[in-house]
């Protein structure tokens, strides 16, 4: 525990050096979202520059998922959303922001389960391509380098692959965009412990990328040890945030998510 | 269509409400009309609604106003049209409809009310069996049996045996196949096959196979409009060179334009009004048709004529005949006029008609007998006298 | 029945067959992408071979107008919305779209007369001015819609079908019409004569599968089509849009609507209306294959044609209710075998 939090606090020092001059991503203020007349998320602050991982932690109906179908477009939401320097108009368009470089690789995979990996990946680069771009084959070899897995399975149906497999696709898929904000959800969730560690290796590497990762996990340990910067997210609001390494030392978040049993996700549950 | 129609429709309805409010001195004489001039049967109604603008609008120095509604080839309309021509118009007489399900609607107003009506419609049942209700109707049409005898008349004179018949699975097929069977069962007709199809049908090979390999001698298509085109296409198509029958239910351009040459051949029985020039001068009612097609082609262009307008024409004549005798017992409004009227329609006797000659009495509301059809035959896309 | 009936018969109830598979097809893909049961498909089928037998005969369709009416109303709304979003380049090129190609279109029918042209330019012309009613239709009646229950949007797709009827009837009259068949070629086989527009049916429809076939497997935006059928909220995340695969849906199912008009108007009249009986058995076929497969949806519509063309010899007064009453054991032997799928997610 505590060799961990000595390599999370030099990482949060370098993190911390760069966090105020990278360009701002996603600057949210004040966002709320109700469904009917219950209102599910209570002015959340929150902000992600380039080639940054800020995770978002919390229990089962915290919200997390509503944060996301909100940012995305899914959900109508009050208060002010700046994305790229721009702040966003009323009527946001899934459609429009997925052209705008933002992608959401949401909890339920929503793989196209009757067409082949191939094909998934290709409608990943569905909008470029109609945008004019003709490189989405080049994007799919590096898609294949970072997931060798997709390569061997390129002919089989995504309907039959196992979940690891799901969701190396579904992130493969997202990446097909080349995404400059990438939103996963609950990436581990039905994993077991190996391919979880598998896919937040991944996580950790496409940060290299430069591509800002919004990352929303019931598994908080090892979503803040990958994250730069994490939040609380508890009924619907922000109780604490920071640094992940001091999110990390926090007793509170000891309490609540990571110290029962030291399994992580499995304490959140 | 309905740009002229509209005209038409707000002159006489312009015209109708001028006349009722002046009826008291003048005293016109108001003849309902209830055609249908849209709906599936459009392509009759149309032209029966464009006769009645070329019919006399004086007779015997009363002025006789048409009011003419539409009722879109619907019952219902139908019956709201005949209601309204009778209590707002105070008809004195009502003309129509074009089918003869609007006919059946419309004559049970016509008898409540003791109006006198006038059918255009094609099958026997308006006016058989005489009751308290056909009292007051008439028809002008020829009766299914008339061009059914026509048929059968010419088969037995040609040594035809045996027949086979496809016609529309509804009431004009089964109304055509009864009247026929009948006819031919006397004069020893096999029928050696009997068929039904859809107006909306897009093949009907199977009936037509069936058909052929009963080896008749002739086939009759007991169908209506441009529909009766399929079978005789398909006949020709599998090979079939006996004698195809039509009935005068395919008599307008639209079965010609739409046939083209899969049509030629084809024998049916028509009222003579369809192919008046080639009649022999002779012939009782050949002026009077003559007379009819040329203000029709002289109004609305030439070949443009149908048996169907023909049969408001002949309506139109009637009226004409009775209005004299029936001014002479009682003034037009009353109930007496329209009861003198009737009087004066029921006793016409030898009146020649652009469709036959007509001899009514009190069982036969129709009055036409053999003289009302002539055989033709389509020739290069047209009607061609058979002598 | 002997052989050569037989064989006869067989060859109807493929020519016919082919087209309701046609149809089904279409039937099955807009469903698939849209939820709507698209019952107006048969007006357009009548559309086409109406559209075509006008042109031929010298006459400015009436579906020019409905094509000027349509695409002005389709740039009302887009450029009230363009207003409402400050969108305003935009507005040029929905003008262009929706009122000047539609203008364009009326333009040349008016400079050439258009009986004079050979009958492949008459077909594409027809086509043209058929096809983009179905793109205009799904923008104005489902699009605003689009989230509705399947029964809202069956009941916007019948009003849409009378409307669609009713209009008809004022463009082409109460009257039927054919065209001239595109080829007079006919072949001998044994005793039966086989009609060259019978083959060409067959083979323009074969032709028209293959053809879908490949834009469904081989192109991105086939591609699309299939990945919002099967899960619209991951096509919505790639940023397919529901409504430009609605619009490309319906005028797909437009365009294999009005080609199946133009093909079969020389072997049949077709009169305003026929279009809906001549749907509904594609219907049919599409019900067989749960509205859902393509192969089965073809399958059963090849099925629908030839039971009609055997029931037609045996018993043509009940043609109908044989056709239709397949319904029956189809859906009670899908109901016994399928599991319930949900219809929203």
């Amino acid at each position: 525990m505590t060799a961990m939090n000595a390599m999370n606090a030099s990482n949060e020092s370098s993190a911390e050096r760069e966090r105020g001059t990278r360009p701002v991503v996603l600057d949210v203020r004040d966002l709320s979202v109700s469904y009917g007349k219950v209102e599910a998320l209570h002015h959340i602050d929150l902000k992600i520059r380039r080639g940054e991982i800020v995770t978002v932690i919390g229990p089962n109906g915290a919200g997390k998922t509503t944060l996301l179908a909100a940012l995305m477009g899914l959900l109508p939401a009050q208060g002010e959303i700046v994305y790229l320097g721009e702040r966003q108009g009323a009527e946001r368009q899934v459609e429009q922001l997925v052209r705008q470089g933002m992608t959401l690789v949401p909890e339920k995979r929503e793989l196209f389960g009757e067409m082949s990996v191939e094909d998934n990946l290709l409608l990943g680069a569905f909008d470029r391509y109609r945008g004019g771009h003709r490189d989405e084959l080049e994007t799919m070899d590096q898609v294949f380098e970072i997931f060798p897995r997709l390569a061997e399975r390129r002919e089989q149906l995504a309907g039959t692959l196992s979940g690891g497999e799901r969701q190396m696709l579904a992130m493969g898929r997202a990446l097909m965009a080349k995404p400059k904000l990438l939103m996963l959800d609950e990436p581990s969730l039905g994993l077991a412990p190996l391919i979880i560690k598998e896919i937040f290796r991944i996580v950790a590497e496409l940060k290299k990328t430069g591509v800002a990762i919004l990352l929303v996990e019931q598994n908080a340990r090892a979503a803040l040890q990958v994250a730069d910067y994490g939040y609380v997210l508890e009924t619907g609001e922000v109780s604490l945030e920071g640094p992940s390494a001091e999110l990390a030392s926090d007793p509170r978040v000891i309490e609540s998510y990571l110290g029962l049993g030291g399994k992580g996700g499995a304490a959140a549950r | 269509m309905p740009k002229p129609f509209r005209r038409t429709l707000v002159a006489a309805l312009i015209s109708a409400v001028a006349a009722t409010a002046a009826s008291t001195a003048l005293a016109d004489i108001n003849i309902g009309v209830s055609v249908s001039a849209t709906g599936p049967a459009a392509s009759l109604g149309i032209p029966e609604k464009n006769t009645f603008a070329l019919l006399p609008q004086t007779v015997a120095g009363q002025k006789v106003n048409y009011i003419v509604l539409d009722d879109a080839t619907d019952p219902t309309a139908a019956t709201k049209n005949i209601k309204k021509l009778i209590s707002e118009n105070k008809v004195d007489l009502v003309v129509g409809s074009t089918t003869t399900p609007n006919s059946l609607a419309m004559m049970d107003v016509a008898a409540e009310n003791e109006t006198p009506m006038i059918s255009l419609a094609g099958s026997a049942i308006v006016v058989e069996p005489m009751d308290a209700k056909r009292y007051w109707v008439f028809k002008t049409a020829q009766n299914d049996a008339h061009m059914a005898t026509a048929i059968v008349e010419y088969m037995t004179s040609h040594n035809l045996q045996s027949i086979a018949f496809i016609g529309f699975a509804d009431a004009y097929g089964e109304g055509w196949y009864k009247e026929f069977a009948k006819i031919a069962e006397a004069r020893k007709i096999r029928i050696v096959a009997s068929e039904r199809y859809q107006r909306n049908d897009t093949s009907v090979t199977g009936q037509i196979l069936k058909m052929i390999a009963a080896k008749p001698d002739a086939v009759l298509i007991g169908a209506a409009g441009t529909p009766a085109v399929l079978p005789q296409k398909s006949l020709k198509e599998k090979g079939y060179k006996g004698v195809i029958f039509q009935t005068h239910g395919v008599a307008n351009a639209d079965f010609l334009r739409v046939g083209g040459k899969d049509v030629e051949g084809a024998l049916l029985p028509v009222g003579p009004m369809m192919v008046a020039a080639q009649l022999p001068d002779s012939y009782p009612n050949k002026k009077v048709a003559l007379d009819y097609v040329s203000k029709y082609e002289t109004a609305h262009g030439k070949g443009s004529v149908s048996a169907f307008g023909g049969h408001a024409w002949d309506a139109g004549l009637l009226i004409n005949h009775a209005i004299p005798q029936a001014l002479k017992k009682a003034q037009p409004g009353s109930k007496e006029f329209r009861k003198a009227l009737r009087d004066a329609i029921e006793t016409t006797q030898n009146l020649p008609a652009a469709h036959g000659v007509f001899n009514l009495s009190a069982q036969d509301h129709q009055g036409f007998d053999q003289r009302a059809r002539v055989m033709a035959k389509i020739e290069g896309g047209s009607w061609k006298l058979v002598k | 029945m002997d052989l050569q009936i037989a064989l006869l018969l067989g060859q109807d109830g493929i020519t016919n067959g082919a087209i309701y598979a046609l149809l089904a097809l279409a039937l099955v893909l807009v469903f698939a992408v849209t939820r709507v049961i698209f019952i107006p498909q048969g007006e357009f089928v009548a559309y086409g071979a109406l559209t075509l037998a006008s042109l031929q005969a010298g006459k400015l369709p009436g579906t020019l107008w409905l094509l000027l009416g349509l695409g002005a109303a389709v740039a009302l709304v887009e450029i009230a919305l363009a207003l409402r979003t400050r969108q305003m380049r935009r507005i040029p090129s929905i003008l262009l779209l929706n009122c000047g190609i539609p203008l364009l279109l009326g333009g040349i029918l008016f400079a050439i007369p258009p009986a004079t042209l050979p009958l492949a330019v008459q077909v594409v012309l027809a086509l043209m001015l058929v096809v983009p009613l179905g793109p205009m239709v799904y923008r104005l009646a489902f699009q605003p819609i689009a989230e509705a229950s399947v029964l809202v949007l069956l009941i916007v797709s019948i009003a849409v079908h009378v409307t669609l009827i009713g209009l008809g009837l004022l463009f082409f009259g109460a009257e039927g019409s054919r065209t001239p068949a595109f080829t007079d070629m006919s072949f001998e086989i044994g005793d039966a004569l086989l009609q060259g527009q019978t083959v060409l049916v067959v083979v323009a429809s074969a032709v028209l599968i293959v053809a879908l076939y490949f834009f469904f497997e081989r192109t991105i935006y086939g591609k699309a089509l299939r990945a919002t059928a099967m899960n619209r909220t991951g096509a919505r995340l790639m940023g397919i849009s529901a409504t430009m695969a609605g619009k490309l849906s319906f005028t797909l199912a437009t365009l294999i609507g009005a080609f199946s008009g133009v093909l079969i108007s020389p072997i049949t009249t077709i009169y305003y209306d026929s279009g809906f009986l001549i749907g509904l058995k594609g219907f049919v076929g599409a019900i067989v294959g749960g509205l859902a497969s393509y192969p089965v949806a073809a399958a059963g519509a090849v099925l629908v044609g030839l039971l009609e063309a055997y029931s037609s010899f045996w018993a043509s007064a009940y043609k109908e209710v044989i056709v239709f009453t397949m319904i029956i054991p189809v859906l009670l032997w899908r109901s016994l075998t399928t599991r319930h799928v949900e219809e929203e997610e």
